[in-house]
């Protein structure tokens, strides 16, 4: 019993208790004993993998998980771009390098990832992916929580990213998915710029859609599969890759999420009852988020202020 | 899978009180499958166990600050899952629990291969049997004690009793198969 094998003697102070002559019995006991455990119910590492994901995705959910921004590439970002671009791709390549299962952009920031098939992945603000470490060679798997745009090269393996219960399947194209674990009912969006993908709920591959070219769609777990794919708005969608907003009937919790993990901030929204409702706005590059917050109070008839470590919205 | 030896669990307790995810990761990837199991003994079903043992980590990182490095963690653990498991039975005791224990149970778990009527797998069902015949805390004991690997103090802590009365308990459980074994062995070879 391999299981057992750290723990083959009985304690030492365990066997002087017993009789010289019932030591060899009890040590047989010990041993044999420990054959009965090899029964109960074993976990397989794929489990373990699982359930450990459970535990991330619950603690990211509860906000246990949210790691303070990097404050001096936030105050380099406001002055220049490109050098924050540079260093975020020095950050994301360095952390392939060490840790090659996990990439992550800070809040604050947006990177690329450049893979070694030659596919990219631009990551916003607060996006995490984790792939195998032989990637590519013997699979392209890779697990989304957050958005990113894809360009993936054409290889014989497929792309398949997995992200808050959905999947999708792709050979070579370009397209975006929008997968925040803190999203409500874990809404997962794919926009395809150009390209064919399959986008299905990870526990039922037949309830596949395609997408193809300027075509969107989406999944939330109250649906048994993704939405019919419509013509979309490729531009609005894509809005974040050049650091500008484009709200269309987005709640404002998610709008509120949006900005935090933008600006490296924390709201507080002391107004929960108007959460839920939505909002339409277009902003362009390098807005402050302060006129932002002016319109969502504008529109709503609230307050902000500044806190500590962000804003407060309050009526 | 070995448990991890103590000087490892007390490194990663102290790395994850300083919130380092990858400790918690390794923490969580050596100790899950034996909590499970453990979690298991009580509910008999594998998905109310892995539910609890999931919960008791998202507690540890949550109170990560409060880790007491005077305490081993292990025995801070099963102390959550066992206290979890109980009250799990105390919720569901008026259900019938449909087991998916027994169906594990009857899989052969070192060698698939092997002759289920073979003696060493008899052997191990009559001692499973014996345990399950054990006094209730005599058999937490013994379980912490030869399945978990705890030592006596970290199975005092686990059970809120003293080391003395947990040495009592398992001293008491072998007793109790060697007597029974030692039955068996005579009546299989007389």
């Amino acid at each position: 019993m391999s299981q057992q094998n750290h723990n083959n003697h009985p304690d030492s102070g365990i066997l002087k208790q017993f009789s010289e002559k019932e030591h060899t019995a009890i040590q047989e006991v010990w041993e044999h004993s420990g054959d009965a455990a090899g029964n109960l119910p074993g976990v397989s590492p794929s489990e373990i993998e699982e359930a450990l994901n459970d535990v991330h995705t619950r603690l990211e959910m509860s906000g246990d998980f949210r790691s303070p921004g990097d404050k001096i590439a936030g105050w380099i970002q406001r002055h220049h771009r490109i050098l924050v671009a540079a260093v975020a791709l020095i950050a994301v390549t360095s952390l392939f390098l060490f840790v090659p299962k996990t990439a992550s952009v800070p809040y604050g920031e947006i990177a690329t990832l450049e893979m070694p098939d030659g596919s990219t992945i631009e990551m916003n603000s607060g996006t995490t992916i984790l792939y195998s470490r032989l990637y590519p060679y013997t699979n392209r798997h890779m697990e989304l929580n957050g958005e990113a745009f894809f360009t993936v090269e054409e290889h014989s393996n497929p792309f398949i990213v997995e992200a808050n219960g959905t999947i999708i399947e792709v050979t070579g194209t370009r397209f975006n998915i929008r997968s925040w674990s803190d999203e409500p009912g874990l809404k997962t969006s794919v926009t395809v710029s150009d390209g064919q993908i399959l986008f299905y709920p990870a526990q039922d591959r037949s309830g596949y859609r395609v997408l193809q070219d300027d075509e969107s769609s989406f999944w939330n777990i109250e649906m048994g599969r993704p939405a019919e794919p419509e013509t979309a708005a490729a531009d609005d969608v894509l809005a974040w890759r050049e650091h500008r907003f484009v709200f269309q009937n987005q709640t404002v919790l998610s709008i509120l999420r949006d900005l935090e993990r933008r600006y490296d901030v924390e709201i507080e929204l002391a107004v929960p009852e108007v959460a839920f409702s939505t909002l339409t706005a277009y902003y362009s590059q390098n807005v402050h988020i302060e006129t932002i917050l002016e319109d969502i109070c504008t529109v709503k008839g609230l307050r902000f202020t500044e806190t500590a470590n962000g804003y407060r919205i309050f009526d | 899978m070995n448990q991890p030896n103590d000087q490892q669990i007390e490194t990663w307790a102290r790395e994850i009180r300083k919130s380092d995810r990858k400790a918690f990761d390794s923490l969580f990837r050596a100790m899950y499958p034996g909590l499970v199991r453990f979690a298991a003994s009580y509910t008999r079903e594998k998905s109310s166990a892995a539910d609890i043992v999931q919960d008791t980590f998202v507690i540890l990182w949550q109170k990560r600050e409060q880790i007491d490095s005077n305490r081993s963690l292990r025995a801070f653990l099963y102390q959550i899952v066992r206290n979890r498991s109980l009250n799990y039975l105390r919720d569901h005791a008026n259900e019938t629990l449909s087991s998916d224990w027994d169906d594990l149970g009857r899989q052969p778990s070192h060698n698939p291969s092997e002759n289920p009527e073979d003696s060493s797998t008899v052997l191990s069902a009559r001692f499973r049997e014996w345990i399950s015949n054990l006094p209730e805390r005599q058999q937490e004991a013994f379980k912490l004690s030869r399945f978990e690997g705890l030592d006596h103090h970290e199975i005092a802590d686990v059970m809120n009793i003293s080391a003395k009365t947990v040495n009592n308990h398992i001293v008491a459980a072998l007793s109790k198969l060697k007597d029974e074994y030692n039955q068996y062995q005579n009546q299989s070879n007389p």
